[in-house]
């Protein structure tokens, strides 16, 4: 039974690393109507910043740490969105292919960044507590206040204020937005640049609980697109749900079956995903006919 | 409140392919008046330039004497300018107080403003006021044609515009938004409907404007309807006009 609460507090702890970046990856998509390709290496970036901060040796508070490590990699998103992105108004096609190639500069960034193969920041406090006999250290607990509180405060803003609910608005109805004078393309930097921020913040609590490859970005970033398309991307109320699926399958077959297949598990549960899409958005072309779903004729819009 | 719209040799469209020729006309508070004019005739062109969304080539649109072409959408809108757009343009997944608080923020209204505005679009129609918490994709076709309605309304417009109003309504529902748009144009604002469903229109209408290839072809009153089935002889079809 410790054994198996022991399995699920770093599933937990999986969990909440997959979710803070899988709600930038929504970010993202709601606002802007693409996806950020770039979101595993800007997660990346956090931790090499972390690491190189530390090292420098100059600045030992985390909350100053954390303030400069999200800064940075914020800059480098904000000036993605507005030197890259925004030039290709809105074309959502033309976007995904900008944030392929902003990847691969940035990882080279990360590489030039990165001398040791794996990098590993140091905790912000060793030691933990045992309930019950099932170890949590307090980094884990950190990590895990951490995407509670983004995901709280992420609510709160996209229910209780004007920026929020406006963004909510573009995602909805871009060209109503545009059409009421609203300025889609600083929301859609603002949106970006957070996204940013929210995978280097993740990095900056996550990494040193397990250290991260210059080139361990994407891995992290396509479970954590999973979690976010299980229930339909975009939502952040799935997300958490997604999140929480994709850890636990991850978590349960590398400690019940073979650690080395967890990955290949999770992975071909995203060809699912993506499968799935790819039926939606041809409407069901791959899909053998007699599997396709009759749908009825809606009736007419009306009163 | 009684003002003017004057328009004055528009000429527009999108791109390099030109929409509006030499567009020119004027309203006064107080009028209702349709656009008329079939599909690809400009009307919808007008009123987004009027409201800022396209940028005209030439021309100007001034309210009660003041330029408002080169000013962004919430300068045109706190100015006095309101728009429903063709489609409702709403935000479904918003509730009504949602979408009325995002249009009031979009207009640069400061927080009690946008209050005072939302209860002006709720005594306006009430029927807003018991819905507030609701989402739009839960109303029904009128309902949602309120919602943009009072939408336009938060800054108390001195010009109202409406394009297509009737898409999507049953008859009943439609009478009873032309009846509004009656009742809004007598309160002294200026209202521009464009419309298809233009005989219906005419009926609460005191002008109307028709448009042909981006030209003014008709500019007259509508006196007691009974210019109505010349107008539909004339500019749309003979068929219209038989009862």
């Amino acid at each position: 039974m410790i054994d198996f609460l022991q399995t699920t507090e770093g599933v937990v702890t999986a969990a909440a690393a997959y979710l803070l970046i899988g709600l930038g990856w929504n970010l993202v998509y709601n606002t802007c109507g693409y996806l950020n390709l770039a979101m595993g290496t800007f997660y990346i970036l956090g931790a090499v910043f972390s690491w190189k901060l530390e090292a420098a040796g100059h600045i030992h508070s985390p909350f100053i740490l954390v303030v400069l490590v999200c800064a940075a990699v914020g800059a480098i998103g904000f000036a993605a969105e507005r030197l890259l992105l925004r030039r290709l108004g809105g074309n959502a096609l033309n976007a995904l292919i900008v944030t392929i190639g902003l990847n691969l500069m940035l990882l080279q960034l990360a590489m030039k960044l990165s001398p040791a193969t794996v990098i590993r920041p140091e905790l912000f406090i060793s030691g933990g507590i045992s309930p019950g006999g099932v170890h949590i250290s307090y980094q884990e607990l950190i990590v895990w206040a951490t995407a509670a509180a983004v995901t709280a405060g992420l609510f709160v803003f996209f229910t209780r204020t004007d920026l929020g609910r406006t963004m909510r608005a573009c995602t909805d109805n871009r060209p109503a937005a545009e059409g009421l004078g609203i300025k889609v393309p600083t929301l859609a930097t603002i949106a970006f640049t957070v996204s940013a921020i929210l995978a280097a913040l993740a990095a900056f609590v996550v990494a040193p609980t397990q250290g991260s490859a210059y080139n361990s970005g994407d891995l992290i970033a396509i479970k954590a697109f999973m979690a976010v398309s299980i229930v339909g991307l975009g939502r952040n109320g799935g997300a958490i749900f997604g999140a929480f699926l994709v850890a636990a399958v991850e978590g349960y077959v590398a400690r019940y079956w073979n650690p080395e297949i967890s990955n290949i598990v999770v992975l071909s549960g995203f060809l699912v995903v993506l499968y799935v899409y790819a039926v939606r958005s041809t409407g069901g072309r791959f899909v053998p006919s007699w599997m396709r779903i009759r749908r009825r004729p809606t009736a007419p819009q009306g009163v | 409140m009684s003002s003017e719209l004057r328009i004055e040799g528009i000429v527009g469209g999108y791109g390099d392919l030109t929409v509006l020729r030499d567009v020119s006309f004027a309203v006064e508070g107080g009028q209702l008046l349709v656009l008329a004019g079939p599909n690809g005739a400009g009307k919808t062109t007008l009123l987004s330039t009027v409201m800022g969304a396209l940028k005209p080539s030439a021309g100007s649109v001034k309210l009660d004497g003041e330029e408002l072409l080169g000013l962004p959408i919430h300068r045109r809108t706190r100015m006095g300018v309101g728009l429903v757009p063709e489609g409702r343009g709403l935000f479904p997944s918003l509730t009504v107080w949602e979408n009325l608080r995002v249009a009031a923020r979009a207009a640069r209204l400061h927080s009690d403003q946008a209050e005072e505005g939302i209860e002006r679009a709720t005594a306006a129609f009430p029927i807003i006021g018991e819905r507030l918490q609701q989402k739009v994709q839960s109303l029904s076709g009128g309902e949602q044609q309120m919602v943009a309605i009072g939408r336009a309304l938060l800054t108390d417009p001195s010009v109202l515009l409406l394009d297509e109003p009737s898409m999507g309504l049953a008859p009943i529902i439609w009478h009873q938004v032309l009846d509004t748009c009656r009742r809004l144009a007598d309160e002294g604002r200026v209202v521009v409907v464009v419309e298809q469903r233009v005989l219906e229109a005419l009926r609460v209408a005191d002008r109307c404007v028709v448009l042909q290839h981006g030209r003014v072809v008709r500019d007259g009153s509508v006196e007691a309807g009974s210019e109505l089935p010349e107008l539909a002889e004339s500019y749309f079809s003979a068929e219209a006009a038989k009862p």
